[in-house]
């Protein structure tokens, strides 16, 4: 069926009513709702339904469509968050352009919320109403932009997840590069002696799958490199990589290891937590895939002793220089691992000053057959095995003054240790000082009772002090909780299971892929319930502890998770990029009068672009649709589509028509404070009724003529809402912006003599329903405290200041053109 | 992995400590003269002088040598060109020097021979005058045996021997046994060549700090109460440089090394930086026309 042409035609909307059972149909009078919807302008069909997304409620939609040649179409109901894809999916398939439908939320945002409050409620709803019949009167059809796919991904990281990724994305028959910026592959789970809960030797399981990778025709391994810089958006990414050098050509060397037999120079070997040495050329363990040596170039002399021995093979340049390649992906997973916390900052624990206090991690090394001591647990100051050992949990995590996450899997590696000490020397006498312990998934209890079992005893307490005697033991003070007591322990050895920490260098990798990070240092995920693979950037995702601190089993499922993520976009030749984006008007661009780039300041993804005196021109496929641009180009010469400055104001006009000074004009953005204002509904957080909504993608996209306007129609308050600063905003920095121009805007107001509480700026967060609620009940106080006679004569002050400003762009009514 | 740095009048300590493995540096400081060689060779400039300080009676002391335990590597070349051998290292505790130990760095040949039935009877002149307690000499009764058996080889009956001891790792080649000594009893070469001269013009009135440091005593004073040097006993290890308050009175330097057999690009560097390039040139020329030499004369062998 061919899609209905709206422009040339006169305007016939079409609105659906829907009760929603009694969700909505129970609070608000419906019956009034459909009237009133009948009498607006350019309205030619109104229909109430029980339950319009089921299908015969959808069918109505796509029946009334063709009967009444409808070219607009408005459902009231509930959040779009839940069903605008339905329903633009709905009249698509009836032959209209998904763009042309707006959803009226007066279930989230009214009927759930006002619950007491019937008659405001409703007169609300039709507020809501006209609000989205505004903006559909002017929506415009629009087209999915199609771009080509590049069908080969790229996996940074090769840990176990990064490893995971690569071989299933491999044996799908996608060509994968996997990029590490180490000298071998295999992340922590090589350095470790066994897994929880199985005491699976872990290089045993890991070292096959290396060499898988190292062999899979579909891979290339490109080790020792690092990430300069990620260009492009999904299906198209170009990554620029520089190889460093090793001092060895990787294709003559054959791992013979001749060269560090005659290398005089040793250094402490990183790899192995500096308890042993490596040479000035080696590799850093016996497994390494690939298995080629690397000259520290730090360390080495330059004796040329490896170059002779090497001779005929030729292996070694030590005029090597940096390489640098540009390699072109359609996705990227991002499986860079975490780093463990090392507590030289913490004097408590005496760690890097009593020589008996290592992590958990040295203690792998140790009881490691491969590691330095050859697989024996002895203390650093004498050699000795220990008689006595003692873990002490939770070392940086759970502390507000650290970290204030749980790491997760130190509870299982301190009964994994502890057991492995015991079954080398039955006589060790063992102790856990822990606060919880933590071993929920499968096989965890039985392992912790297996532990138990062979005589490790569990105290539950934190020491607060660890000091040390003549013989290098330890003397450990802490509160046994559970008798009740302070007891002291001296241990001849003491292991801190310390926490996991986000890599090193996640700053850098976040800000070259334009993606967050959390509060926590983690890679932020689209959706930490439904989508916790994806980055908010397209096709870009996460696998393993870079997204958050994650056992074995837990990292594989999500490399896997990843590869079929992946996949979904790499199996096709094209993908859909979504057309809300903005367009830049070359002829007001002020970059090619004055080379302005006020909008490739504020665009985090680099969409803006242009050579110099020639007017900006913005990627779509790079624009992701904040407005950010749009609201601060100082010649007003941008739009966003579907979000056009003209809709939004024909919103606020709408929602202001009528007793203005009563109301809240409220502009959301779509991730966080519009979800929060759902979650307030969905939670029945019931609050007063002033505020009207006005939806945008970002806070960015929040112009100052808006609030200008909303003021000049005779607002109440307004109320801006973002997410968090600094690290929520889905578009990376869009609240920044905004909180740079609302700052500015309301101290200027201020002065010119708003009291400055009636323009709120605020952060709410798609969890802070409750919070939402309350700032509502608080504003709605203070507006009424003013009383109705005190805002109109501040508004009446204002008036000169904002009909100045919005007269000199011609955005006063029946002045100047409109955009 | 634990680093450590212990510091007291008689030496220097360094370590670097592995579970398995124990490095250690440690500068004997009364062997220790502050040439500051050791600085010269380093390959990772791990060694810093502390400036030179004056002592109680007014003289120069010996600049004061300190290593950044956080930089050695603990393979030895500083211990390896030491003129004194102040720096000893110890793996596992047991001495050497990796760097030698693998081939990739020479050793000083201290070649110091004293053939004791030579020796004037009673004469200790060698131990008296040496600066460096390289040699100790003691006198032991002759049996009748061995009596008979020098009046059989001709020589100078007497009733004791003298049995002389040699540390050579201690003898920094100034010669001044085989200058005092009466007879020819003594065979001494330099291992470090070179050239020392002062500018008068620039040397300062009244300033002996090179004389003060000088381990040999090859500095002395004149009857013109300026600096006189004594070429021959001159080691050039440089230790007057570093006290030098003029850099440009004092025109030291070394231009070549007699050390044991090595090949090794760390040995060319360091002889470049003991020595000069023209240094490092001339002796892989010397080695090129050694090997050239024995490539024709197993060439002429195999005819």
């Amino acid at each position: 069926m061919s899609e209905i042409n709206a422009q040339a035609e006169q305007l016939r909307i079409g609105v659906f009513v829907c009760d929603c059972g009694l969700n909505i149909a129970g609070t608000l009078d419906m019956d009034q709702l459909v009237e009133f919807s009948e009498k607006q302008p350019d309205v030619v069909y109104v229909k109430e339904n029980r339950y319009t997304c089921a299908d015969p409620g959808q069918n109505e939609i796509k029946k009334a469509i063709a009967d009444y040649n409808l070219n607009r179409v408005v459902v009231a109901a509930c959040s779009p968050k839940m069903h605008e894809p339905t329903f633009r999916k709905c009249v698509e398939e009836a032959g209209m352009n998904p763009f042309l439908f707006e959803q009226a939320n007066i279930r989230e945002m009214c009927s759930w919320c006002h619950s007491n409050q019937k008659e405001d409620a409703t007169e609300k709803a039709k507020d809501i109403i006209s609000i989205s019949l505004a903006k559909a009167r002017l929506l415009q059809p629009l087209t999915r932009f199609k771009v080509p796919v590049t069908n080969k991904a790229m996996v940074i990281g090769g840990g176990i997840a990064g490893i995971n990724a690569a071989l299933d994305m491999a044996n799908m028959g996608y060509k994968v590069y996997l990029v590490d910026n180490d000298e071998s592959i295999g992340g922590h789970m090589a350095q470790l002696d066994k897994t929880f809960p199985t005491l699976d030797c872990s290089i045993c399981i890991e070292g096959p799958k290396m060499v898988e990778v190292a062999r899979n025709p579909n891979i290339e391994l490109i080790t020792f490199a690092d990430i300069l810089s990620v260009d492009g958006f999904i299906g198209n990414f170009k990554v620029k990589i520089r190889k460093n050098p090793r001092y060895v050509i990787q294709k003559n060397c054959t791992g013979c290891g001749e060269c560090a037999d005659v290398c005089p120079v040793e250094y402490p070997n990183k790899w192995e937590m500096s308890l042993g040495t490596r040479k000035a050329i080696s590799v850093p363990f016996v497994q390494a895939v690939p298995l080629i040596f690397t000259i520290d170039k730090e360390h080495c002399i330059e004796c040329y002793k490896c170059v002779d021995v090497c001779g005929g093979r030729k292996a070694i340049d030590l005029e090597q220089k940096p390489e640098e390649i540009e390699i072109e992906v359609g996705t990227i997973t991002v499986a860079t691992g975490f780093d463990i916390y090392e507590p030289y900052d913490d004097p408590k624990w005496g760690y890097g000053k009593y020589q008996n206090v290592v992590t958990a991690l040295e203690v792998e090394r140790l009881v490691n057959a491969a590691g330095p001591t050859g697989g024996r647990v002895v203390r650093a100051s004498d050699g000795k095995k220990p008689k006595t050992v003692v873990f002490i949990q939770c070392i940086g995590s759970r502390d507000v003054n650290k970290y204030e996450y749980c790491t997760g899997f130190c509870c299982m590696y301190a009964c994994k240790d502890a057991i492995l000490i015991k079954e080398h020397e039955p006589d060790t006498e063992v102790f856990i000082l822990y606060m919880d312990m933590r071993t929920p998934f499968k096989g965890f209890e039985e392992f912790y009772r297996r532990a138990r079992e062979l005589g490790v005893t569990f105290v539950r307490g934190k020491p607060s002090k660890i000091l040390e005697d003549e013989e290098n033991n330890l003397i450990i003070r802490t509160d046994d909780t559970i008798l009740g007591e302070p007891i002291e322990i001296k241990a001849n050895m003491v292991i801190l299971s310390t926490a996991g920490v986000p890599k090193a260098g996640t700053d850098n990798l976040s800000r070259i892929l334009h993606v967050t990070r959390g509060t926590d240092g983690f890679y932020l995920e689209s959706h930490p319930k439904l989508k916790p693979l994806d980055a908010p950037v397209d096709g870009i995702f996460y696998a393993g502890a870079c997204q958050g601190l994650k056992d074995i089993p837990y990292s594989v499922s999500q490399g896997s998770g990843t590869a079929g993520r992946a996949a979904t976009i790499l199996s096709k030749k094209q993908v859909e990029i979504e057309p809300i984006v903005a367009v830049v008007d070359p002829v007001k661009c002020l970059h090619s009068k004055a080379n302005c780039g006020v909008c490739m300041k504020v665009c985090p993804y680099g969409a803006p672009s242009a050579p110099e005196h020639e007017p900006m021109v913005i990627n779509p496929a790079k624009c992701h649709g904040c407005g950010t641009c749009v609201a601060d180009c100082p010649a007003d010469a941008i739009t966003q589509m579907h979000f056009t400055d003209e809709q939004i104001f024909a919103q606020i006009r709408s929602a202001l028509a009528e007793k203005p000074e009563e109301k809240i004009m409220g502009f959301l953005c779509n991730w966080c404070c519009y979800s929060g204002a759902d979650l307030a509904g969905t939670s029945r957080f019931q609050y007063p009724t002033p505020i009207r909504v006005v939806r945008v993608m970002c806070s960015g996209r929040v112009d100052k003529d808006f609030v200008l306007e909303a003021l000049r129609l005779g607002a109440g308050a307004v109320f801006v809402g973002a997410c968090h600063l600094p690290n929520d905003c889905h578009y990376i920095s869009g609240n920044v912006w905004m909180k740079e121009r609302m700052d500015a805007l309301q101290k200027k107001l201020t002065e010119e003599g708003m009291s400055p509480e009636r323009l709120s700026i605020s952060y709410v967060s798609a969890a802070e329903g409750l919070i939402f609620a309350n700032m509502m009940k608080k504003m709605d106080q203070r507006m009424k405290d003013m009383g109705i006679a005190k805002i109109q004569e501040e508004n009446a002050k204002l008036k000169p200041y904002i009909e100045k400003v919005l007269g000199r762009k011609g955005l006063l009514p029946g002045t100047g053109a409109k955009k | 992995m634990k680093r450590y740095k212990a510091e007291s009048d008689e030496k220097l300590e360094i370590g670097e400590v592995f579970y398995t493995k124990r490095f250690v540096l440690t500068i004997d400081r009364t062997r220790c003269k502050g040439c500051a060689i050791c600085k010269l060779v380093c390959p990772r400039e791990a060694v810093s002088v502390k400036p030179a300080k004056k002592g109680p009676d007014g003289k120069t002391l010996a600049p004061v040598i300190d290593i950044d335990e956080n930089k050695c590597d603990f393979h030895g070349i500083c211990a390896a060109a030491c003129p004194f051998s102040a720096i000893t290292i110890t793996a596992d505790s047991q001495e050497g020097m990796p760097a030698v130990s693998k081939d990739v760095f020479p050793t000083l040949i201290r070649d110091l021979e004293i053939d004791s039935e030579k020796c004037e009877p009673g004469c200790k002149k060698c131990e008296e005058k040496c600066p460096l307690d390289a040699i100790s000499v003691r006198f032991e009764p002759l049996t009748p045996e061995e009596q008979n058996e020098r009046k059989s080889r001709g020589l100078s009956a007497g009733t004791e021997k003298t049995v002389i001891e040699l540390k050579r790792d201690r003898c920094a080649g100034c010669q001044v046994c085989w200058i005092e000594c009466p007879t020819d009893a003594v065979r001494v070469t330099k291992f470090y060549e070179g050239s020392i001269r002062i500018d008068r013009k620039l040397c300062p009135e009244g300033c002996h700090s090179c004389l003060d440091v000088c381990p040999v005593n090859a500095l002395s004073l004149g009857e013109d109460q300026k600096i006189q040097i004594n070429d021959m006993q001159c080691i050039y290890c440089g230790a007057c440089l570093n006290v030098c308050p003029n850099p440009e009175a004092l025109k030291l330097e070394r231009t070549s090394v007699h050390h044991t057999p090595v090949e090794s690009g760390a040995w060319n560097k360091g002889l470049e930086k003991l020595t000069s390039t023209q240094g490092l040139d001339r002796e892989l020329a010397a080695v090129r026309t050694g090997k050239a030499r024995e490539a024709i004369k197993s060439l002429k062998s195999t005819r």
